[in-house]
């Protein structure tokens, strides 16, 4: 008896995160899925997609009233309702067979132009999906693994897509297009 | 400094210094974006849910409630949790003066299943109290024989228990080391396959539990000083099995 009761205590916190989480936020990421999909059904399947996801990674919520949670629930929904109408056109998939060499720049070619506000500009032009995994990567420090999690990626395909998503910002840096 | 002039600029550490401060720059802008697109839409009118999203989220908050989701020190200090606290449990009616103390030459391990788990109790008669190793005397052990490719991504010893963890892409094996000293353990075994079996001739239950996207596989052995616990997703049986059995005796 105390063995479940312990085990559900200790459980019991996550449950209860997930379930106010669920609370505070589900109907706003409803509204906010039918605005990118238009389509009250299909919002709703992405939105409890996007719940399974959190599910998943309630580990990397560690506040349920802030800024941070709310952009992780944001991109986590973004991310179902693209998935589920398969819009890809700048975020496909990497094949990993594909050749990865990169430019072969090295710093003193683009030291100048590097500055905080060029790379801004730079990981802005990037798709949504590099550049989250960017700011997961540098911002809040997300391992591979947590990122492939969250984005439904394999973890070879996060380190592919971030060292691109890096060559990318580097060739504009450069001052060529990159993208 | 021709050396240097070989490391692309993508992997210099001084782009990455740049890049770590644009990223954080960014993720400051996207939570003030977050906070106003949150509050846009908390003022916009209500979407009624359907009755079928309403009965699916609901059954999400139930899967939740039996989630059993953790990282590899999450789930190990909660199962460790269910050691200290089951020990208090069996001290209390079996040994009520020396709950805590480490013995030698335990006599039983009681099994009792319940509808969602499993409870292990160690019993010894009281003679065998403080016969056995004390704390300072723990000596960990860990398995010969791991899979190909798993590198081992955490190890702690603390005074009465040690456990490691070997990852390789998603898969992970976990295995923990601890004195049987009157504690018990809770295994989740909700709608899971329950078997009792041996480990190189030592009394065995072997947990095969399917999660959404794996199969979580644990195996609890005893000798006479030590509980060893065993888990592993995605990892079949008998490979489980051959870990297990490559743990040197004590």
């Amino acid at each position: 008896m105390l063995a479940i009761l312990m085990t559900a205590a200790a459980e019991s916190g996550e449950a209860e995160k997930f379930t106010a989480i669920y609370e505070r936020y589900h109907r706003i990421l409803l509204r906010l899925a039918c605005s990118i999909l238009k389509e009250q059904q299909a919002a709703e399947d992405a939105v409890q997609n996007a719940f399974l996801n959190i599910l998943r990674n309630l580990d990397k919520i560690d506040e349920i009233d802030c800024s941070k949670t709310r952009v992780f629930l944001i991109v986590i929904t973004r991310r179902e309702c693209y998935k589920l109408y398969n819009i890809r056109r700048e975020d496909h998939l990497i094949e990993l067979g594909e050749d990865l060499a990169g430019p072969d720049t090295v710093w003193e070619e683009i030291e100048q132009n590097a500055d905080g506000e060029a790379l801004r500009e730079a990981m802005l032009k990037l798709s949504e999906l590099d550049r989250q995994l960017l700011i997961g990567k540098y911002a809040y420090g997300y391992r591979y693994r947590e990122l492939a999690s969250l984005f439904g990626l394999s973890e070879k395909n996060v380190s592919v897509r971030l060292l691109r998503a890096k060559q990318k910002i580097v060739l504009l840096l450069k001052g060529g297009e990159g993208l | 400094m021709k050396g240097k002039r070989t490391i692309p600029a993508e992997q210099d550490p001084r782009f990455g210094a740049l890049l770590t401060a644009a990223a954080q720059g960014l993720a400051l802008e996207q939570e003030r974006e977050a906070d106003r697109l949150f509050e846009q839409l908390g003022r916009e009118p209500e979407i009624e849910s359907s009755p079928e999203h309403l009965a699916d989220m609901q059954s999400l908050l139930q899967k939740a409630k039996h989630s059993k989701r953790h990282s590899g020190r999450g789930r190990f200090l909660l199962q460790w949790a269910a050691c200290l606290a089951l020990a208090a449990c069996v001290g209390s009616v079996a040994f009520p003066t020396q709950a805590a103390a480490v013995w030698q030459q335990l006599r039983s391990f009681v099994y009792r299943q319940y509808v969602t788990h499993t409870e292990i109790h160690i019993s010894a008669p009281e003679s065998e109290i403080n016969t056995g190793p004390t704390a300072d005397e723990f000596a960990p052990v860990r398995p010969s024989y791991i899979p190909e490719g798993f590198v081992c991504t955490e190890e702690e010893q603390l005074t009465i228990l040690s456990f490691i963890v070997y990852e390789r892409n998603e898969q992970r094996i976990s295995f923990q080391q601890m004195f049987a000293d009157g504690t018990g353990i809770g295994l989740d075994t909700e709608d899971a396959y329950t078997e009792n079996t041996q480990v190189s001739g030592m009394e065995a239950l072997y947990v095969e539990k399917q999660t959404e996207d794996s199969v979580h596989r644990t195996l609890l052995y005893h000798d006479e000083v030590y509980i060893y616990l065993l888990s592993a997703d995605g990892l079949p049986r008998q490979e489980l099995f051959k870990i297990a059995e490559s743990v040197p005796a004590v």
